[in-house]
């Protein structure tokens, strides 16, 4: 792709990068942990996840896509055949869990403003939960839509400081994405008793 | 993590937070460049970022101190993050107002919503009909004309395209006309509210003089029943507000306790009433389920600190003074 000075667009669409943000992140979790058990190695359980996003940003389109959850698993199915090729020895094992992958055994996609909500929540929740410094930066910088230079004002940080520690944030939250599906966190809410948490509980 | 996404994720920081400068500008293409990894990972932490997003306030609810320019960033940020700011923790774990599909409807049909029910119909011609809670539609399609008769209340309709033949909405005086669109008419006490979410309709009553109005995509527009002029306004936020019911939702912007207490009432037999008249001019932001006006009320207790309690099927708000329940009929 070519940008209007002719030079070499590096990065997604952005309504390809909306998209993934809705449908692929909440779930990459569920899908490493799949993973998991079919790669030998943590190393190839990313390469495989870097391996997906990067089919989604060579699509020009995402309209033909129905059921995001099912598509990924389908799209990481089919890479795992590939590496299980090229392989020369195959892990028997690995063969017969590629059988998970086959179907999502889990629930239906959630409904869209189900999980639109659950989303909140979650992202509201990673936030919260990031080192103090950390999260007042992201609270300036995500929940009140300001720029690096404006919290740096709020917080009287320099901007240094406050891009130093977004990178910290983020890299925890990275982490949380690829542990803490969106799906999960509402198990074990449920799990934990309801869902429910009254205002004026003092959290 | 591996190293890979934390370069990537640290590249989208330094990118958000401004244009790179030329020496570092073309590091990040060396990187972006070596290889596929380095690009999945890219994707996935600009995802990451963006997913953040939706964390965001709208900027008229924020503190103070944090405003700034609102509208260039608060325009393509939906009212939902508002809840947040109001305070309120809304209880969402309520399921969903039932969306029923039955068999496709032909030729005349009566279509009907009980009070709370929430209903999505697919016509013979595949156009989509949602009706609110309490509103009755009667359809009739022949070959030349898509014709329905909004009777009472509220529906959406996302229009197959069909050129030779028209969809037209009757309430009352009033007419609506599309091709292939999305709109939704609710019928008021002195006319009937058209929004227009995709496409392009025109809409007249019938005993004007002033001919067919055109109400355009992320347009609102009253049409009186008698013959007075078509009042017309962009308002896609506000569009997206009033369709919420699509959903089972009520979201509220601003709106005031007491409106708020006559949304709710459209849709359940626990009627909120409000006892203390002062408290109706309170102005709330929030999400909420149609079917739960308990969680609302609740909600209410909590934010304004008032005494809520239920009665048979009202829910009082404020004092036990003379109770003024609010109705969308009277």
């Amino acid at each position: 792709m070519l940008d209007v000075l002719g030079h070499t667009m590096r990065g997604a669409d952005p309504e390809i990068v909306a998209w993934v943000s809705s449908h692929v992140v909440p779930f990459e979790a569920d899908l490493r942990q799949k993973l998991r058990h079919i790669c030998g190695t943590a190393h190839e359980v990313d390469d495989l996840v870097q391996e997906i996003y990067y089919r989604f940003l060579k699509m020009r389109s995402v309209d033909h896509i129905d059921d995001p959850r099912n598509y990924v698993f389908q799209m990481a199915r089919n890479l795992v055949i590939d590496h299980l090729r090229r392989k020369r020895v195959v892990n028997i094992e690995a063969a017969q869990s590629l059988d998970e992958l086959a179907v999502f055994d889990g629930a239906p996609s959630p409904e869209r403003v189900a999980m639109a909500r659950a989303e909140l929540k979650w992202v509201l929740g990673v936030i919260a939960k990031l080192p103090e410094r950390c999260r007042e930066v992201f609270q300036m910088r995500k929940v009140y839509g300001l720029s690096q230079a404006e919290t740096a004002q709020q917080l009287g940080l320099s901007e240094n400081v406050v891009e130093k520690e977004t990178m910290r944030g983020m890299h925890i939250i990275s982490d949380t994405v690829a542990r803490v599906s969106v799906s999960s966190h509402q198990d074990a809410r449920r799990q934990a008793g309801g869902a429910s948490v009254p205002a004026r509980s003092g959290r | 993590m591996s190293t890979i996404d934390e370069e990537a994720s640290d590249w989208v920081v330094r990118q958000a937070s401004g244009p790179l400068d030329a020496a570092s500008q073309l590091a990040f293409e060396a990187w972006y460049d070596t290889g596929s990894r380095q690009q999945g990972a890219y994707l996935r932490a600009q995802a990451i970022w963006r997913s953040l997003d939706k964390a965001t306030v709208q900027a008229d609810l924020r503190p103070e101190a944090t405003r700034r320019s609102a509208k260039a960033r608060a325009v393509h940020r939906p009212s939902r993050r508002a809840l947040l700011a109001a305070g309120v923790a809304t209880s969402a774990a309520a399921g969903l107002v039932a969306v029923v599909l039955g068999p496709r409807l032909t030729g005349g049909a009566t279509l009907r919503t009980t009070l709370g029910e929430v209903r999505k119909v697919p016509l013979e011609d595949r156009t989509i009909a949602s009706l609110n809670s309490d509103s009755h539609l009667e359809v009739s399609m022949t070959p030349k004309l898509r014709r329905v008769v909004l009777v009472s209340g509220e529906a959406l309709f996302e229009v197959a395209k069909n050129p030779e033949r028209p969809f037209v909405v009757e309430a009352g005086e009033v007419s609506v006309r599309a091709v292939g669109t999305a709109f939704s008419v609710r019928r008021r006490t002195t006319g009937a509210d058209v929004l227009v979410t995709e496409g392009v309709v025109e809409a007249w009553n019938a005993g004007g003089t002033g001919g067919a109005r055109r109400i355009s995509a992320g347009e609102q527009a009253f049409v009186p029943y008698r013959a007075e002029p078509i009042s017309v306004r962009a308002a896609p936020q506000e569009i997206e507000r009033q369709l919420a019911w699509r959903e089972g939702d009520i979201i509220l912007n601003n709106q005031t306790l007491a409106e708020a207490a006559l949304e709710f009432n459209r849709y359940n037999r626990l009627k909120i009433v409000i006892a203390d008249p002062a408290l109706g001019s309170h102005r709330l932001v929030g999400q909420y389920r149609a079917d739960q006006p308990e969680q609302f009320v609740d909600a209410v207790q909590a934010l304004l600190g008032v005494p809520v309690a239920r009665v048979g099927d009202h829910l009082t708000i404020g004092g036990r003074g003379s109770a003024n329940m609010p109705s969308d009929r009277s």
